[in-house]
């Protein structure tokens, strides 16, 4: 049977709709093969992203087969790829920038456990491709030669940000960065919607405040053990209404001043991790509880200053909340009963080391919320069997 | 006061006249500009293009989805094939044929949802299939020599493992 050439499956423009449907591989693969113009039109689609991901036991075959492609001339979709993901992998230098130089329009690069590559060889990436995203987080656990890539120096960041103007997230595992190439970050990434820094002990006011002042689409920002004072959470309250997630883990030097301020200009906030910020108090909480309602996450672990008074409010006020952490925090049961009547949505509760917490509370809570997540809590009292893995930690993570 | 809805004459390409609120026509972005542009005018608006029957399923969407809010153009990044509603499904339940001329009438009226409707109902029915079974479900020739099939698999199946 022949079909006129008006059949929706021979026009190029609804075959790319229906395919846009289909972007799993698994589903889309098998689309190649149809017939030549459906072959014309599904493989750029499948070109846009290539997530490969590797592991200690488990090669990753896709990862192979894919550079064996880009070591041939005739790549006809290369210019396609958008999007490449790598995790524990194999990767040379050479490798990756050959990929790079044959993927010109590659704008999301992550990178992730991949030991061997060099500072050096992002910021050739980078001349080639104009990034909008950069991911690179080499974690040493496990691996015997630890990445350079895992300790970036800032004259390498500095190239990178003078050569991206369009970078929009960036995430760093490097423990070296310093207030200088963040600086240059502020003035060349004017767009940027994401910073997530890890161990930042040389990061301070000077470069945060100067990315706040520059970067007014900001919407997420992680700093580790950085010493940022409350200065740069005022300007950020003033300059980025648009933050959505502030992750300060064992920054020490904040105090309640810095998250109110925050909190009240920046009423989306959905996150907040100031695990480790003893010097936070119950007004920086009832803060949150009051300004911001779309609040998701909250995590307050060893903030021992943190009190029912806060947390019943949290309770009582924050109806979309899904995940609370509040190992250490200074509560009792009143926290738990307002808990468990109000945040119909929370599906992990952290509550270790809160030594004043008794087990009728708790489990008058799982009673209420048997799905719940509680690490560490031993169901030996409950007289049927539940579902959830109480071993498992709760879906917390940023 | 009572505000009159209008109503808006289309006629199909065997010449049969339909009658139907205005606000129901102007789900058609097409039907809404010309709508705009003609003013206050009883002429009806030829369709050649579509039959009175398929016409008929239009309007059926178009009645029942006319107090929809218009789709914003965030919404066409989030893409998934799952989330279609019972009303819609049984609307899409009819035989291929019907079903590709639903979609060559949502693309030439303009009409997104639909659309985007009939294109995610075929997604579906390729979904899950190898390409020897969506050749045969939509009887589609196969024109690649087995060389061409080949390269094809060569330089495509790094993504096949997932």
């Amino acid at each position: 049977m022949t079909y006129n050439k008006l059949h929706p499956l021979y026009l190029p423009e609804i075959l790319t709709e229906i395919f846009s449907y289909l972007v799993t591989y698994k589903t889309l693969y098998p689309t190649l093969f149809v017939n030549r113009l459906w072959y014309f039109c599904s493989a750029p689609i499948l070109w846009r992203k290539a997530d490969f991901i590797g592991g200690l036991n488990n090669v990753c075959i896709g990862w192979r087969k894919f550079k064996k492609v880009m070591r041939e001339n005739r790549k006809p979709h290369a210019s396609y790829l958008l999007q490449l993901h790598i995790s524990s992998c194999k990767v040379s230098n050479d490798e990756l920038y050959g990929i790079a130089r044959s993927c010109p329009n590659l704008r999301h690069l992550k990178i992730k456990w991949c030991c061997g590559l060099s500072d050096r060889v992002i910021s050739k990436i980078t001349q080639i491709c104009l990034l909008e995203s950069l991911s690179v987080s080499c974690n040493s656990k496990g691996i015997k030669r630890s990445s350079e890539l895992n300790n970036m120096k800032d004259t390498t960041l500095c190239k990178i940000a003078n050569s991206c103007p369009n970078l929009q997230y960036l995430k760093l595992g490097s423990s070296k960065i310093t207030d200088i190439s963040l600086r240059t970050v502020a003035q060349s990434c004017i767009n940027l919607r994401c910073l997530k820094l890890g161990y930042s002990k040389h990061i301070t006011d000077i470069s945060i405040i100067k990315i706040a002042q520059n970067c007014p689409y900001l919407e997420y920002l992680g700093l580790q053990t950085s010493n940022i004072t409350d200065a740069s959470l005022k300007q950020i309250a003033e300059s980025c209404p648009k933050l959505l997630i502030l992750s300060l883990v064992g920054c020490q030097k904040i105090t309640d001043g810095g998250i109110c301020a925050i909190s009240s200009a920046c009423p989306n906030m959905q996150l907040y991790a100031l695990e480790d910020c003893e010097g936070i108090t119950d007004i920086s909480v009832k803060k949150i509880a009051q300004s911001n309602l779309n609040l998701k996450y909250l995590n307050l672990v060893w903030c021992h200053l943190i009190s029912d008074e806060s947390i019943c409010e949290i309770a009582r006020l924050c109806p979309k909340l899904e995940g609370l952490q509040l190992e250490s925090c200074d509560i009792t049961d009143t926290s738990i009963y307002a808990i468990a009547h109000s945040c119909h949505n929370l599906r992990g509760l952290n509550i270790k080391d809160c030594h004043y917490l008794s087990d009728v509370a708790i489990n008058t809570l799982i009673s209420r919320k048997p799905n719940i997540i509680i690490p560490g809590w031993n169901p030996a009292d409950m007289n049927s069997g539940s579902d959830t893995d109480v071993n498992s930690e709760s879906g917390i993570s940023l | 006061m009572v505000t009159e809805v209008k109503r808006v004459k289309l006629t199909s390409s065997e010449g049969t006249e339909f009658q139907v609120d205005r606000n129901v026509a102007e789900r058609s972005v097409l039907l809404k500009n010309m709508l705009d542009d003609v003013g206050e005018s009883d002429c009806a608006i030829p369709l050649p293009n579509v039959t009175g029957p398929i016409l008929t399923k239009v309007i059926e969407y178009c009645t029942h989805h006319k107090d929809d809010p218009p789709v914003s153009h965030e919404d066409e990044f989030k893409k998934g094939s799952e989330d279609i509603d019972d009303w819609d499904a049984e609307f899409c339940k009819v035989d291929q044929g019907t079903l590709f001329e639903l979609i060559l009438s949502a693309n030439y009226l303009d009409i997104k949802p639909l659309l985007d409707l009939t294109c995610k109902t075929v997604a579906n029915m390729i979904k899950g299939k190898s390409p020897d079974e969506i050749r045969r479900t939509f009887n589609i020739e196969n024109d690649f020599s087995p060389a061409e099939e080949e390269q094809v698999k060569f330089e495509n199946d790094w993504c096949e493992e997932r």
